[in-house]
This record gives C-alpha cells, structure tokens and sequence, in this order.
C-alpha cells in the first residue's frame, strides 16, 4: 500500500483545541477517573477557562468520545508503521503485538479505567461493542499486511492480532506480559505466527 | 455451611440477578431466594453482594459450560472436538436468554462481571482441552516441544474470543471453522 494511505487518519482528527482538550481529560482520567472528573477539572488542567473549553467541546460525553475515536486512530497509526516498518510477516505480526501492548501497558487513563471503573471500559469491549471495535481494528490494519497477504487473509491476520491483544492485555489480571519483547516472541513464534504465516501458498510474494 | 447451602445462595443470588439485574438486589432478597440467613451468606462471602454477585455469575458459567461438554460427546482427536465445541459453544451462547436480555439493558455491569471471569473461563476449557491435547501428543500428532497446558490456555483464550466476539468469522459455516482450527487455533501446535 502507498506510503499516504498509512499517513491518513483512520477515524478523526482534532483540531488544535480539540487536541487540548482531550490530553486534559486523558491526564485527569490517569489520575481520577471517569465519574470524578467533570469539565471544571479538564479545563483547569487544559489551563483555560471553563466557558473558553465549552467553546471548544459541548459536554463530557463529547469530549470523552473524541478521546476515545483520537486515542484509537493514534494507536491505529502506531500499529500500522510499526506493521508497515517490519522486514517480513512474522515480524510485522510481532511489531504489532508488541506495540499494541505497549501502547495498552502505558496508557495510564485506561489503565486507572481497568483497575478503578472497569465496567466504563469492558462493556465497550465485549459482546457486540467489542465485536463492533475488533472489526474497526481489523479494518484499519489489513491493508498493512497486504505487503505479505492477499486481501482476505490480511483481514484475517489483522483480527487475529486484535483478538490476541484484547484476550491477553485487556484483562483483569496480567496474564502474559506482551510488551516484553522477550516473553512476546517466543509465544508469538509458538502460537500466534504459525496460524498466520503457516501455510505458505497464502502468501503473495 | 455444607457445599450443598453454598450452592443454594449461588441459585438463589442468580435467580435474584434475573430476577431484577446485577446491581438492585440485596443481601437480604438472596437470602430469603436461596433459605439461608443473611449471616450464612456473609461466612462464606465476606465481600457481601457483590461477591455473592460475581460468584453467581461463575456459577452459571460453571453450569454453561457442563452443559456444552455433555453434548459435544467424543471425536478422533482434538482438533474435530474443537471444530465440534465453536459452533456448539456459539450456539448455547446466541440461546442464552437470561445474557442476552442482560446484555440489552445492562451491558457494562454484565460485561465487566463476566471479564473478571474469564481467568476461570480458561482454566475450566483448558480443563476440557489439556487432556486432548496429551493424547494426541502421544499420537505423535503435535509439533515437538508444545507444552500441552501451554496449548491448551491459548487455544482456551481464543476460543473464547472467537465465541463472544466471532466478528466476521461464521461459526454456523463448517470451511470456516475448520480453517480456523487447523490454521489460527492450531496451526501452531500439531503437524500439518
């Protein structure tokens, strides 16, 4: 795929304003939470007026979904240069699994969300909102593989990728620890990769 | 308080739990649904409602799972048993009512009580699973150096997935199942 196709934003772009917003309600939520933060709190952390950041977003859901479609389409990006960066397809499925549980690991206001209010997260990621999400997800990374698959099973290997992250990183407990290179790999080439990249007569090139 | 009575509040805080959603009902409603006292229940969940409430909840994943695995019956080997357990599973999934109306009006609490599950989830699938595995190792049907209890918690993870979340794959379409066992599912673990 072209080099302007992976640049261009997956669900939205904020503008400037927006942008400011959002990062003071993410740093408000790494520190309170979502039912302890109201909009006086984001705009003393955006450093405005609370009538200046009414201009700019029209209420908390709002601002939180623009979090959320920004926060997602950033990660997405993440995942597709580090899909698209990789020598071959093992590397890329490990590129991605990798990044995306970095990126999960260090997001300190979903991380506060799954251990204080999980019920604001899991319902957004389980049964037909997740089933909903995991698509987008497949959806925004399949091209990334096309480098390596044909279409139909680059759209596969995307939403496996997916599943893996949500099942291991989006949990309660820790379960395997997929930021770290050193545990990720070897499950990755055990597991993961062969289901993949197993069969070679998928492959393009 | 025997096994028995323990079971008898799980029964009974469910029945509550379909009876008026996670949240509403109380210590005393699951007592009186289930015959025991308030002071039964809290002996053997000190956490009060809510863990009666997750507890339930575990109970009748419990139940749902029995319930699959005395249908699914015996196969050659493992993977025909995990080509037979997807669409079973997602089927007693689709026909639960009691999730599904929860799902509708509850989604978040539902959710989150079934995601603080899901480490039970595994254990009891991998359970199912492990054996399986062991004997078709000893078939001589797996890749060298497949630790079975290894194989048997991943697969059980995206089982899993697959059920709650099958996305585009059509679990009712035996091509599609198949080559989601012998490719994702298990491409890693046996011989092609």
């Amino acid at each position: 795929m072209s080099a302007s196709a992976l640049a261009e934003p997956i669900l939205i772009e904020l503008d400037e304003q927006q942008a400011r917003a959002v990062a003071a309600l993410l740093r408000c939520l790494g520190r309170y939470g979502l039912a302890k933060t109201n909009l006086d709190d984001v705009a003393r952390e955006a450093g405005c007026s609370r009538a200046t950041l009414y201009r700019w977003v029209e209420s908390k859901p709002e601002l939180l979904r623009l979090a959320v479609e920004s926060e997602e389409t950033r990660v997405l990006g993440a995942l597709r240069a580090a899909i698209a960066g990789a020598p071959d397809l093992p590397g890329a499925i490990g590129a991605g699994v990798v990044t995306a549980a970095r990126e999960l690991a260090a997001h300190d206001a979903l991380q506060f969300l799954l251990a204080h209010e999980p019920e604001t997260v899991y319902g957004h990621v389980a049964f037909a909102e997740g089933d909903a999400l995991m698509l987008q997800i497949a959806d925004a990374l399949a091209p990334a593989f096309t480098r390596w698959l044909a279409p139909d099973d680059a759209h596969r290997a995307a939403d496996w990728l997916a599943r893996v992250v949500r099942s291991y990183c989006l949990t309660p407990r820790p379960v395997l620890d997929l930021a770290d290179d050193t545990v990720a790999r070897p499950f990755l080439e055990q597991f993961v990769i062969p289901g993949i990249a197993g069969s070679p007569e998928s492959r393009t090139s | 308080m025997s096994v028995e009575a323990r079971t008898r509040v799980l029964a009974g805080a469910y029945e509550c739990v379909v009876a008026a959603g996670t949240t509403r009902p109380t210590i005393d409603e699951i007592a009186q649904a289930s015959g025991v006292s308030r002071a039964t229940i809290y002996r053997w969940f000190p956490g009060g409602r809510d863990e009666v409430i997750q507890a339930a909840v575990g109970w009748e994943v419990d139940n749902f799972f029995v319930r699959l695995g005395a249908k699914l019956g015996e196969q050659p080997d493992f993977p025909s048993y995990l080509e037979r357990a997807l669409p079973q599973a997602r089927h007693d999934l689709l026909a639960h009512a009691v999730l599904h109306r929860m799902l509708a009006t509850e989604p978040a609490q539902v959710s989150t009580l079934l995601a603080f599950q899901q480490e039970h989830m595994v254990e009891l699938i991998g359970l199912a699973f492990q054996p399986r595995l062991e004997r078709d190792r000893a078939a001589g049907l797996l890749r060298p150096g497949i630790d079975p209890a290894a194989a048997a918690d991943y697969v059980a993870r995206l089982a899993l997935s697959l059920l709650a979340e099958p996305g585009r794959h059509d679990l009712d379409d035996p091509a599609e199942v198949r080559r989601l066992v012998r490719h994702e599912l298990l491409g890693g673990v046996y011989t092609e």
